[in-house]
Protein backbone atom coordinates (compact mmCIF):
# COMPACT_ATOMS: atom_id res chain seq x y z
CA UNK A 1 0.00 0.00 0.00
CA UNK A 2 1.12 3.43 -1.05
CA UNK A 3 1.21 6.58 1.42
CA UNK A 4 -1.08 8.18 -1.66
CA UNK A 5 -3.49 4.70 -1.42
CA UNK A 6 -3.49 4.81 2.30
CA UNK A 7 -4.65 8.50 2.69
CA UNK A 8 -7.19 7.96 -0.05
CA UNK A 9 -9.03 5.58 2.58
CA UNK A 10 -8.41 7.20 5.57
CA UNK A 11 -9.90 10.63 4.07
CA UNK A 12 -12.51 8.95 1.85
CA UNK A 13 -13.69 7.14 5.00
CA UNK A 14 -13.19 3.62 3.37
CA UNK A 15 -11.09 2.78 6.88
CA UNK A 16 -14.25 2.85 8.61
CA UNK A 17 -15.93 0.48 6.93
CA UNK A 18 -13.72 -1.36 5.69
CA UNK A 19 -12.67 -5.68 6.23
CA UNK A 20 -10.02 -7.42 8.75
CA UNK A 21 -7.32 -7.72 5.88
CA UNK A 22 -7.27 -4.18 4.72
CA UNK A 23 -7.42 -2.52 7.97
CA UNK A 24 -4.83 -4.71 9.17
CA UNK A 25 -2.81 -3.29 6.11
CA UNK A 26 -3.45 0.22 6.52
CA UNK A 27 -2.19 -0.68 10.24
CA UNK A 28 0.87 -2.03 8.87
CA UNK A 29 1.56 0.85 6.86
CA UNK A 30 0.76 3.40 8.80
CA UNK A 31 3.70 1.68 11.29
CA UNK A 32 5.79 1.76 8.74
CA UNK A 33 5.22 5.77 7.77
CA UNK A 34 5.61 8.21 9.92
CA UNK A 35 3.96 10.80 8.01
CA UNK A 36 0.95 8.89 7.49
CA UNK A 37 1.08 8.54 10.77
CA UNK A 38 0.97 11.87 11.41
CA UNK A 39 -1.36 12.64 8.63
CA UNK A 40 -3.66 9.75 10.68
CA UNK A 41 -3.55 11.76 14.21
CA UNK A 42 -3.93 15.18 12.63
CA UNK A 43 -7.40 13.68 10.44
CA UNK A 44 -8.80 12.61 14.27
CA UNK A 45 -7.78 15.94 15.93
CA UNK A 46 -9.97 17.68 12.18
CA UNK A 47 -12.83 15.35 13.16
CA UNK A 48 -12.90 16.47 16.59
CA UNK A 49 -12.44 19.88 15.48
CA UNK A 50 -15.29 19.80 12.78
CA UNK A 51 -17.50 18.29 15.36
CA UNK A 52 -16.88 21.61 17.47
CA UNK A 53 -17.79 23.76 14.96
CA UNK A 54 -20.89 22.11 13.85
CA UNK A 55 -21.67 22.66 17.30
CA UNK A 56 -21.08 26.23 17.30
CA UNK A 57 -23.19 26.24 13.90
CA UNK A 58 -26.13 25.21 15.83
CA UNK A 59 -25.39 27.60 18.97
CA UNK A 60 -28.14 28.67 21.22
CA UNK A 61 -28.80 31.99 21.52
CA UNK A 62 -26.41 33.34 24.60
CA UNK A 63 -28.12 33.56 27.93
CA UNK B 1 -42.03 19.61 28.79
CA UNK B 2 -42.97 23.34 27.70
CA UNK B 3 -45.51 25.47 28.74
CA UNK B 4 -48.53 25.85 26.25
CA UNK B 5 -48.28 29.57 25.77
CA UNK B 6 -45.00 30.16 23.83
CA UNK B 7 -43.62 33.09 22.68
CA UNK B 8 -42.91 32.58 19.50
CA UNK B 9 -41.85 36.27 18.55
CA UNK B 10 -38.86 35.46 21.00
CA UNK B 11 -38.06 31.87 19.82
CA UNK B 12 -37.55 33.80 16.09
CA UNK B 13 -35.42 36.55 17.07
CA UNK B 14 -33.32 34.31 18.89
CA UNK B 15 -33.21 31.33 16.61
CA UNK B 16 -33.15 33.00 13.39
CA UNK B 17 -29.39 34.12 13.50
CA UNK B 18 -27.51 30.92 14.10
CA UNK B 19 -30.18 28.67 11.71
CA UNK B 20 -29.84 31.73 8.49
CA UNK B 21 -25.73 31.50 9.08
CA UNK B 22 -25.88 26.98 8.74
CA UNK B 23 -28.38 27.65 5.34
CA UNK B 24 -26.00 29.86 3.95
CA UNK B 25 -23.12 27.30 4.30
CA UNK B 26 -24.98 25.04 2.39
CA UNK B 27 -27.78 27.28 0.31
CA UNK B 28 -25.05 29.82 -1.35
CA UNK B 29 -28.03 31.77 -2.67
CA UNK B 30 -28.93 33.89 0.38
CA UNK B 31 -33.28 33.87 -0.84
CA UNK B 32 -32.76 30.26 -0.71
CA UNK B 33 -31.31 29.97 2.70
CA UNK B 34 -33.73 32.86 4.47
CA UNK B 35 -36.73 30.52 2.55
CA UNK B 36 -35.53 27.69 4.37
CA UNK B 37 -35.32 29.13 7.63
CA UNK B 38 -38.77 30.87 6.89
CA UNK B 39 -39.98 27.45 6.35
CA UNK B 40 -39.02 25.98 10.04
CA UNK B 41 -40.39 29.13 11.65
CA UNK B 42 -43.72 28.62 9.87
CA UNK B 43 -43.39 25.01 11.13
CA UNK B 44 -43.06 26.50 14.61
CA UNK B 45 -46.27 27.76 14.57
CA UNK B 46 -47.83 24.07 13.94
CA UNK B 47 -45.97 22.56 16.08
CA UNK B 48 -47.36 20.64 18.96
CA UNK B 49 -44.68 21.93 22.24
CA UNK B 50 -46.38 19.89 24.80
CA UNK B 51 -44.15 16.42 23.19
CA UNK B 52 -41.11 19.16 23.33
CA UNK B 53 -38.84 19.46 25.94
CA UNK B 54 -37.35 23.28 26.94
CA UNK B 55 -33.93 22.19 26.62
CA UNK B 56 -34.71 20.40 23.18
CA UNK B 57 -35.93 23.75 21.59
CA UNK B 58 -32.61 24.14 19.42
CA UNK B 59 -32.07 20.06 18.46
CA UNK B 60 -35.89 20.15 17.39
CA UNK B 61 -35.62 23.22 15.07
CA UNK B 62 -31.90 22.54 13.89
CA UNK B 63 -33.35 19.20 12.85
CA UNK B 64 -36.59 20.66 10.83
CA UNK B 65 -33.64 22.99 9.10
CA UNK B 66 -31.70 20.11 8.46
CA UNK B 67 -34.78 18.25 5.93
CA UNK B 68 -35.22 21.41 4.24
CA UNK B 69 -31.88 22.14 3.24
CA UNK B 70 -31.73 18.66 2.04
CA UNK B 71 -34.86 19.02 0.41
CA UNK B 72 -33.39 21.89 -1.64
CA UNK B 73 -30.26 20.51 -2.33
CA UNK B 74 -31.92 17.55 -3.77
CA UNK B 75 -33.84 19.86 -6.18
CA UNK B 76 -31.27 21.77 -6.87
CA UNK B 77 -28.30 19.94 -7.53
CA UNK B 78 -29.29 16.54 -8.41
CA UNK B 79 -28.28 16.08 -12.30
CA UNK B 80 -25.91 18.59 -12.09
CA UNK B 81 -23.17 16.47 -11.10
CA UNK B 82 -23.04 13.93 -14.09
CA UNK B 83 -22.19 10.10 -12.66
CA UNK B 84 -19.54 9.71 -15.19
CA UNK B 85 -18.08 12.83 -14.45
CA UNK B 86 -13.98 12.72 -13.96
CA UNK B 87 -13.12 14.57 -10.98
CA UNK B 88 -9.86 16.06 -11.46
CA UNK B 89 -7.61 16.31 -8.70
CA UNK B 90 -4.38 18.03 -8.82
CA UNK B 91 -3.94 18.00 -5.16
CA UNK B 92 -2.57 14.81 -5.15
CA UNK B 93 -0.26 15.49 -8.11
CA UNK B 94 1.16 17.80 -5.33
CA UNK B 95 1.49 15.54 -2.69
CA UNK B 96 2.53 12.48 -3.74
CA UNK B 97 4.90 11.62 -6.30
CA UNK B 98 4.40 9.13 -9.29
CA UNK B 99 5.58 6.07 -7.60
CA UNK B 100 2.62 7.25 -4.26
CA UNK B 101 5.12 8.31 -1.69
CA UNK B 102 5.12 11.68 0.07
CA UNK B 103 6.33 14.48 -2.03
CA UNK B 104 9.14 16.40 0.14
CA UNK B 105 8.12 18.97 2.68
CA UNK B 106 4.56 18.84 2.22
CA UNK B 107 3.08 16.50 4.97
CA UNK B 108 1.69 18.20 7.59
CA UNK B 109 3.69 17.93 10.77
CA UNK B 110 2.07 16.91 14.48
CA UNK B 111 -0.84 19.63 15.40
CA UNK B 112 -0.36 20.44 18.78
CA UNK B 113 -2.81 22.62 20.98
CA UNK B 114 -3.88 23.35 24.32
CA UNK B 115 -6.77 22.26 25.68
CA UNK B 116 -9.80 24.61 24.88
CA UNK B 117 -8.06 26.22 21.98
CA UNK B 118 -9.98 24.25 19.47
CA UNK B 119 -13.15 25.84 20.81
CA UNK B 120 -12.76 29.39 20.60
CA UNK B 121 -14.33 32.02 17.75
CA UNK B 122 -10.62 32.33 16.69
CA UNK B 123 -10.20 29.00 15.78
CA UNK B 124 -14.09 28.68 14.18
CA UNK B 125 -13.25 31.52 11.74
CA UNK B 126 -10.05 29.60 10.21
CA UNK B 127 -12.36 26.88 10.12
CA UNK B 128 -14.94 28.58 8.46
CA UNK B 129 -12.18 30.42 5.77
CA UNK B 130 -10.88 26.68 5.21
CA UNK B 131 -14.27 24.99 4.53
CA UNK B 132 -15.40 27.82 2.12
CA UNK B 133 -11.93 27.77 -0.24
CA UNK B 134 -12.71 24.15 -0.93
CA UNK B 135 -14.00 23.34 -4.64
CA UNK B 136 -17.61 23.50 -4.39
CA UNK B 137 -18.67 19.66 -5.34
CA UNK B 138 -16.18 18.58 -2.69
CA UNK B 139 -17.68 20.96 -0.42
CA UNK B 140 -21.35 20.24 -1.33
CA UNK B 141 -19.96 17.04 -0.15
CA UNK B 142 -18.13 17.34 3.09
CA UNK B 143 -20.70 20.09 4.18
CA UNK B 144 -23.76 17.62 3.23
CA UNK B 145 -21.65 14.59 5.30
CA UNK B 146 -20.39 16.45 8.14
CA UNK B 147 -22.91 19.13 8.95
CA UNK B 148 -25.63 17.88 7.73
CA UNK B 149 -24.93 14.63 9.17
CA UNK B 150 -26.06 12.69 6.04
CA UNK B 151 -25.07 9.26 4.99
CA UNK B 152 -23.08 8.78 2.17
CA UNK B 153 -25.69 6.87 0.24
CA UNK B 154 -28.55 9.56 1.11
CA UNK B 155 -25.18 12.19 -0.10
CA UNK B 156 -25.13 10.07 -3.35
CA UNK B 157 -28.65 10.25 -4.45
CA UNK B 158 -29.43 13.70 -3.74
CA UNK B 159 -26.52 14.93 -5.73
CA UNK B 160 -26.59 12.13 -8.23
CA UNK B 161 -23.02 11.14 -7.23
CA UNK B 162 -21.70 6.77 -7.59
CA UNK B 163 -19.58 5.73 -4.85
CA UNK B 164 -16.34 6.59 -6.20
CA UNK B 165 -17.13 10.19 -6.50
CA UNK B 166 -18.48 10.06 -2.98
CA UNK B 167 -15.07 9.06 -2.00
CA UNK B 168 -13.25 11.39 -4.40
CA UNK B 169 -15.04 14.37 -3.34
CA UNK B 170 -14.60 13.58 0.84
CA UNK B 171 -10.66 12.19 0.48
CA UNK B 172 -10.14 16.06 -1.25
CA UNK B 173 -12.06 17.54 1.15
CA UNK B 174 -10.46 16.30 4.06
CA UNK B 175 -6.99 16.50 2.68
CA UNK B 176 -7.14 20.30 1.62
CA UNK B 177 -8.47 21.35 5.09
CA UNK B 178 -6.11 19.16 6.82
CA UNK B 179 -3.35 21.45 4.63
CA UNK B 180 -5.58 24.29 5.44
CA UNK B 181 -5.70 24.36 9.05
CA UNK B 182 -1.92 23.07 8.89
CA UNK B 183 -0.68 26.41 7.26
CA UNK B 184 -3.21 29.02 8.43
CA UNK B 185 -3.57 27.36 12.56
CA UNK B 186 -0.86 25.03 13.52
CA UNK B 187 1.74 27.03 11.99
CA UNK B 188 2.85 25.71 8.66
CA UNK B 189 5.53 22.88 9.79
CA UNK B 190 5.53 20.21 7.08
CA UNK B 191 8.16 17.08 7.27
Amino acid sequence: MTCKEYIFKLTSGQLVDAGLIERFWAGQHRLMCRRCRTFTTNDEKLGKAVRAYRAHLDGAPKE
Amino acid sequence: MLAQKMDFEQLARDFRPPMLRFAQLHLPRREDAEDAVHDVLTAMLATDWSKVSEGGIRTYLFGILRHKITDRLRHKYRGEIACGEVFEDDLDDMLFTTRGHWSTGVAPGLWSSPDGQLETEQFFAVVDLCVNRLPPKPARVFSMREFLECEAGEICNVLGLTQADYWQCMSRARKQLQLCLNQRWFGGRTS
